[in-house]
């Protein structure tokens, strides 16, 4: 009788595995390996440890030794649990919004015969191309009360507009409008690794469509649904630019926002915001934690591998009605501030759109963006800051999650667990943990880029780790072993079968990572000195100072540049395509 | 006797079970003895999880066990004792992949010349050289003239005589063939399956063969190691494993058994006299037997003949045909005795058993008897 299961053994669980030391000495090539192993847990040790261990210091210790009285700063008035509140309200509000635009754009896109398909993917690079620094003020342009492109008009009519930029509403609509496409791809790959016949069968029990999506559809992705739950909460949470440009001008606080002013104002209090930083680092890890950190082990259940070409559901006569709805949506959410930037790049001074605004559109704009001082310094920096760190991010992270994915080294998985631990870091924590470390630091690096490239790296590893190791991951094991067992050592086998076998993936890591660091604001605007600065702290600053026209035509360069690095890189190839992922 | 070209000695290996105490581990190899002469096939052949391919890859270097040691000629690649853990790069022996492992990046030339081509420079052969046995080994597998082809141009037959060329190039001390034939379709696995006898036969490689397909482990073997639990079961010919096994395992595993438990009634001479809850039978093929023992009756489904009840001599058993399979080669039938199924196969060339009586005939010299505990080594 021969089985029917030629499974192997399951060998990826042994314990003891190929890292134990060797004392006969014969093994040069392994033993390459253990130095670079033990350099890149050092070096990913020290970036993400460093700044978060300062941050502890700063928060905890003072002249007098141990002290929680940061704490008694940071929470010890009547605004902080309005903050506290407001954060769990514009985290849970826009985390809402973007679930239930994200889900029900995937669930359409992946399952109905929904027209305007192909604006669907175009609206999920919208986070990629305008980032919160400029997303941002383009609601404002649109929605702020009295003179927005679009709430001016209605307040005129109106005595007072329904919609406002400014205030919770507005945070929690931008915020979730941004997080959307996010849900959207992730609940988009959810729904297509379903098996349809599941939903066939309740279709032929006689279910309508809406029965089979509430009954059968929506359950089974639940799992999905929950790790997309968890992600845009943290990332709400985390969020700087929408709370800082939208919140604070209404007088609204949340963490992140309450972070950056203690430490930016005069006086600086960085002792109650390490302790903000550090109550707000714990919720985060508290959800991730109780959740499984936003992975569910239960996905692969709904997914037999087995390619599926299912049947789109036909949405018969409401196809009209929801293909409105979904252009609505992206008038909405891309249409109308990507025109409102340009318009308001191109208008001289601020105004609402008549026809005497349109007849004086022209450039000057860009005229006083290019003499503004020390843009062309931070366009410089900029760039270089942006190549120079993805290429690092990459570069350690190939190495990194090799090492994660392909062995079984002793400590590999806390290897993997630093290196992803600056997801639940917010970028402006990691900005002050890193000024804590650098202001102590010995040699001159604060202030200068050098550190900006710390911070990047730093942020930006737990991205490269996921494009290297999803990429790494799918070469299968035997690929490597053949090499070895042809003679290879660790450094050949990595030059000629991983690296090139990975090489499609690690470049879309190293593009994924430099768009986010090209516009990257929320670190960067606590560490940028006057030698500096980059293209979007002008942007913040710029926009700080009200001169609207400025933003919006420097706005309009950063959505440019990023739209070409991502036609670029989809002209590369499919292969290389960008992925926009949380 | 020459040196065995591959000794393994006491080979054990233990998973976690992921709860991290070492007593919920799985052993998956468990006290592994064996060694392999020069020029022989070893086939190593178990159901899934029966520690076949673990006990491969650690012989590869691609696992290192917890105890044992495993020689290669006189080399000691693997001693847990002394601290020996040679990587897979330093064993000079090659591997067929259950996937092939075909580098999709390379072309068929470079996946073949890889080995020769990562030694170290100082022993590196020239770079004509190299283009010459890669052409030569390349012809050896009928792949001659291909070597400019990408490697995923290839067909599946080609890309396994791709893999074995690679394995080949180096003119290794031992192969390993893990599941070689297993990712072809039946008729391909077929030629394949003589195709590497051939080559196998002609190079006079010592070859280790992990396979769970019992056709293949006795079409290819010089001798097969029956493997279950991370213990080799019976190691023997080709023939001894399916013609005598000794235990329930290897009978059950090696071809279709009819396993019948029984009690010794009688010993005289060379026949042994045996009752079964389905009635009495005779034996000529047993050892060590006493009066009154439990022992277990092995009978092979071609070993029982079947004809109809015509009362011509006395019939071991009379039972009635509940199904038959009509194989082309044979048929296959299932009769049942007192209630008990037995399986039976006869010549093609009959025909209309179905739901009649049989008398059921069997050689008592093809009638094994298995002392109880059957899973004693």
């Amino acid at each position: 009788m021969t089985t029917t299961h030629p499974n192997k053994p399951p060998t990826g669980q042994a314990v003891a595995g190929t890292g134990q030391t060797d004392r006969s000495g014969r093994r040069g090539g392994d033993r390459l390996r253990t130095v670079v192993y033990v350099l890149t847990g050092l070096v990913v040790l020290y970036l993400v440890g460093a700044p978060l261990l300062f941050l502890m210091w700063g928060t905890f210790f003072d002249a007098d030794g141990v002290t929680l009285d940061s704490f008694r700063r940071a929470f010890g008035s009547a605004e902080a649990a309005e903050m506290v509140g407001n954060s769990l309200m514009f985290a849970f509000g826009a985390g809402v919004v973007s679930l239930v635009t994200g889900t029900t754009l995937a669930y359409l896109y992946a399952r109905t015969d929904v027209p305007f398909k192909s604006v669907f993917f175009a609206a999920s690079l919208v986070p990629l191309i305008l980032p919160p620094v400029v997303y941002a003020p383009a609601w404002v342009f649109l929605f702020s009360e009295d003179v927005g492109a679009i709430s001016g008009p209605l307040t005129q009519i109106f005595g007072a507009s329904p919609v406002n930029a400014y205030g919770m509403t507005g945070m929690i609509a931008v915020e979730g409008l941004h997080l959307a496409p996010i849900v959207f791809l992730f609940m988009v790959a959810a729904f297509r690794s379903m098996d349809p016949s599941l939903e066939e069968a309740g279709k032929v029990c006689g279910a309508r469509w809406s029965a089979v999506a509430r009954r059968i559809t929506l359950p089974l992705v639940k799992p999905a649904l929950a790790s997309a739950t968890v992600i845009v909460i943290v990332l709400g949470l985390e969020s700087f630019e929408v709370p800082v440009m939208l919140g604070e001008p209404a007088g609204l606080y949340v963490f992140t926002s309450r972070i950056y002013f203690l430490t930016n104002d005069f006086p600086a209090d960085l002792g109650a915001a390490g302790a903000l930083s550090v109550a707000l680092m714990a919720v985060a890890a508290l959800l991730l934690a109780v959740t499984g950190g936003g992975r569910s082990g239960r996905e692969h259940q709904t997914v037999t591998g087995k390619a599926f070409r299912p049947a789109p559901v036909s949405l018969g006569r409401a196809r009209v009605w929801v293909g409105s709805v979904v252009a609505f949506y992206f008038v909405v959410a891309v249409i109308a501030p990507v025109l409102v930037l340009i318009y308001v790049a191109l208008s001289p001074y601020y105004q609402a759109p008549s026809i005497e605004a349109f007849s004086a559109l022209g450039f000057s704009n860009f005229e006083k963006l290019a003499e503004l001082p020390g843009l062309g310094s931070a366009l410089v920096n900029t760039v270089l800051l942006a190549v120079v760190s993805a290429t690092l991010v990459m570069l350690v992270t190939v190495v990194a999650s090799s090492f994660v994915v392909r062995t079984r080294l002793p400590g590999r998985r806390i290897l993997d667990w630093i290196a992803l631990a600056p997801l639940m870091v917010p970028g402006v924590v990691l900005g002050l943990g890193l000024s804590f470390v650098y202001l102590r630091f010995p040699f001159p690096v604060y202030g200068t880029v050098i550190l900006l490239a710390i911070a990047y790296v730093t942020r930006f590893i737990p991205y490269g780790m996921r494009y290297a190791g999803a990429s790494m991951a799918q070469v299968s094991n035997e690929l490597e072993e053949a090499a070895r067992i042809g003679g290879a050592r660790w450094a050949t086998t990595m030059r000629r079968v991983l690296l090139p076998l990975t090489a499609p993936g690690v470049l879309s890591g190293w593009i994924f990572v430099l768009m986010i660091t090209f516009r990257e604001l929320s670190s960067t605007v606590l560490l940028a000195g006057p030698d500096s600065e980059v293209l979007s702290v002008i942007l913040f600053r710029q926009y700080n100072e009200g001169t609207f026209g400025i933003v919006a035509a420097l706005g309009v360069l950063m959505a440019v540049a990023l739209l070409t690095i991502i036609l670029l890189a989809n002209r590369l190839g499919s292969r290389f395509g960008i992925r926009v992922e949380a | 006797m020459t040196t065995p070209m591959l000794t393994v000695e006491g080979l054990r290996k233990t998973f976690s079970a992921g709860t991290g105490r070492a007593e919920d581990g799985v052993h998956a190899i468990d006290d592994v003895s064996f060694d392999v002469q020069p020029g022989e096939l070893l086939t190593l052949l178990g159901p899934s999880g029966c520690g076949k391919s673990t006990t491969l890859r650690a012989i590869a270097g691609l696992e290192h066990p917890d105890s044992g040691r495993i020689s290669i000629g006189d080399r000691t690649v693997f001693h847990a004792d002394s601290g020996t853990r040679l990587g897979p790069d330093e064993r000079g022996l090659s591997m067929v992949f259950q996937s092939y492992a075909i580098w999709p990046h390379m072309n068929v030339f470079d996946n073949v010349a890889f080995p020769l081509q990562v030694v170290p420079r100082r022993q590196r052969r020239p770079r004509q050289e190299i283009r010459d046995r890669v052409e030569r080994v390349l012809r050896t597998v009928e792949l001659g003239g291909l070597g400019s082809r990408p490697a995923t141009k290839l067909s599946g037959g080609q890309q396994q005589r791709l893999a074995l060329a690679r394995a080949l190039v180096t003119d290794p001390d031992l192969l390993l063939l893990d599941e070689p034939l297993s990712n072809l379709d039946a008729k391909l696995r077929e030629s394949m399956r003589l195709e590497l006898k051939r080559i196998q036969r002609s190079l006079g490689v010592t070859s280790i063969y992990v396979t769970h397909d019992q056709g293949e482990a006795l079409a290819l073997s010089s001798r097969i190691a029956v493997m279950d639990k991370g213990r080799i079961m019976q190691l023997g010919t080709p023939r001894e494993i399916y013609e005598a096994p000794t235990c329930e395992f290897v009978a059950q595993f090696i071809g279709t058994s009819n396993v019948l438990p029984a009690t010794v009634g009688a010993v005289e001479g060379d026949l042994a006299e045996l009752s079964t809850e389905v009635g009495p039978i005779s034996s000529r093929s047993w050892s060590d037997l006493t009066v009154g023992q439990d022992v277990l009756v092995i009978i092979r489904p071609e070993d029982i003949s079947l004809r109809s009840p015509d009362g011509e001599g006395a019939a071991h058993w009379r039972g009635k045909v509940v199904a038959g399979a009509y194989l082309g080669e044979a048929i296959d039938y299932v009769v049942t005795v007192d209630g008990r199924e037995l399986r039976c196969r006869s010549g093609p060339s009959e025909s209309g058993r179905i739901d009649t009586e049989v008398d059921l005939d069997i050689d008592p010299s093809r009638v094994h008897v298995l002392r109880s505990e059957g899973a004693s080594r």
